[in-house]
């Protein structure tokens, strides 16, 4: 969320301008598993002072080697089988929206696409936020809408539907003439089909069974975030924490602490670190003695695990129009770190990625 | 669940409830808050695709506000 007026540059050609965004971004593990290429471009157009519309599309490619399932390794302990590195998929996505912006409110409405060979998706969101006390305080709401067709290489145009609703709340305060915080909740309710298709479980009873979850997943999440400046070292730290609970029994908890500098010549440094943390799923085991009955899985992403991330960026104001940013993040991802439940060894990775990002304001 | 949803909503109650009490900014007293390094806002492609990232990679959640899709697989 935003407080309004208070985070524009000086340089701003106007209040309501046009605005070109046009990004890379590049991601990749360690253990030669997935690399990930993304072009994305967006604009919003203003109509006026009160009124704007906008463009949103990207490209990714996703190709490398994805782990398929546990199988017991020497003395039983349990080692990843990865697909091997045929995995290459495509996807095109955009949306569109429009924003219109009445007395201290502001409503935006999107509507938006993805399609790749195995997966497709249309989505639609409803936003609004509202100022209250000469935008001391901003109040923020959102709902959502996802219908998702889920199908694989073997059954391409066999597509399995998957629906997800969110909801979310939220409200930006100012605390004095120098810090704010944000506190934002959000529920999310998905339905249908939401297995992988390419995950595998190990059954020491009975072989390679499908991966196989619950039709209903429910996720509530709270995020914080606290924003001071501090003139002793003349920078901002950003504090950002969330909680989350999820009735596939993963409880995930994150903390954020980033420092931002601003230097002469409008350049802009920040540099922070990032802790996350999460149990099993209630139906995760890395290997099953037996089958375990409908709900069953060895996915990674399920598994009791922590990670340790430190990110970077810096930016800078080119022209009065122009500006271009550099991110950077690398997150190391360990069992011992995880909240509860069970996780091995052989799911530690390393991923990294790193993005520059060209605006134009006009 | 449900009392976890309790505990998140009495928290946000509780903010929303002591900010009642937070003095009130004057628009000419936000020269510290309109510094860029005060930005809550990131650009919004690198907001989307470090969230993205992390959809991806863990089962947790958080909130971050409402809108997109695709698979986020492998």
């Amino acid at each position: 969320m935003a407080l309004p007026g208070i985070h524009a540059r000086a340089e701003s050609p106007a209040t309501n301008p046009w605005q070109l965004d046009a990004s890379h971004f590049e991601y990749s593990e360690s253990g030669k598993r997935m690399n990930v290429r993304v072009n994305q471009a967006s604009a919003i157009v203003p109509i006026g002072d009160a009124f704007q519309l906008k463009a949103n599309a990207l490209q990714d490619i996703v190709s490398g080697a994805s782990p398929q399932f546990n199988s017991p390794g020497p003395g039983g302990k349990p080692q990843q089988v990865l697909t091997g590195a045929s995995v290459r998929d495509r996807r095109n996505a955009g949306d569109i929206g429009a924003t219109a912006m009445f007395g201290e409110s502001e409503l935006t409405v999107r509507q938006g696409w993805s399609k790749e060979n195995d997966y497709r998706s249309t989505w639609t969101s409803l936003e609004m936020r509202h100022d209250l006390e000469r935008k001391n305080t901003t109040l923020a709401a959102g709902i959502a809408f996802s219908d998702d067709g889920v199908s694989n290489h073997d059954t391409p145009d066999e597509f399995r539907t998957r629906i997800k609703r969110d909801l979310f709340v939220g409200v930006t305060q100012l605390l004095d003439e120098r810090s704010l915080v944000e506190l934002s909740l959000q529920y999310s309710y998905s339905t249908g089909f939401l297995s992988d298709p390419y995950k595998l479980v190990f059954v020491q009873s009975g072989g390679l069974l499908a991966d196989s979850r619950p039709d209903r997943r429910r996720q509530t999440a709270a995020t914080a975030r606290y924003v001071t400046f501090l003139p002793a070292i003349d920078s901002a730290l950003h504090v950002t924490g969330s909680l989350s609970t999820s009735n596939w029994g993963i409880r995930s908890g994150s903390v954020e602490a980033q420092l931002k500098k601003d230097l002469p010549g409008e350049w802009l440094v920040n540099a922070g670190a990032r802790y996350y943390t999460q149990s099993s799923a209630d139906f995760y085991a890395p290997l099953f003695q037996d089958d375990p009955g409908p709900t069953r899985s060895s996915d990674y992403r399920l598994a009791g695990f922590g990670s340790v991330a430190w990110l970077a960026g810096v930016s800078k104001q080119l022209t009065p129009n122009l500006s271009l940013q550099l991110a950077a993040e690398r997150s190391y991802r360990r069992v011992g770190l995880r909240w509860g439940g069970s996780g091995i060894e052989a799911d530690n990775y390393i991923w990294s990625l790193y993005l520059v990002t060209l605006q134009a304001r006009f | 669940m449900i009392a976890s949803r309790r505990v998140l909503l009495a928290a946000l109650a509780a903010v929303v409830a002591a900010c009642g009490g937070c003095a009130v900014v004057q628009p000419w007293e936000r020269g510290t808050l309109a510094k860029p390094s005060m930005a809550t806002v990131q650009p919004p492609h690198e907001t989307a695709q470090k969230l993205r990232t992390y959809n991806a990679k863990e089962g947790g959640a958080a909130a971050t506000g409402v809108g997109g899709g695709g698979c986020g697989c492998n």
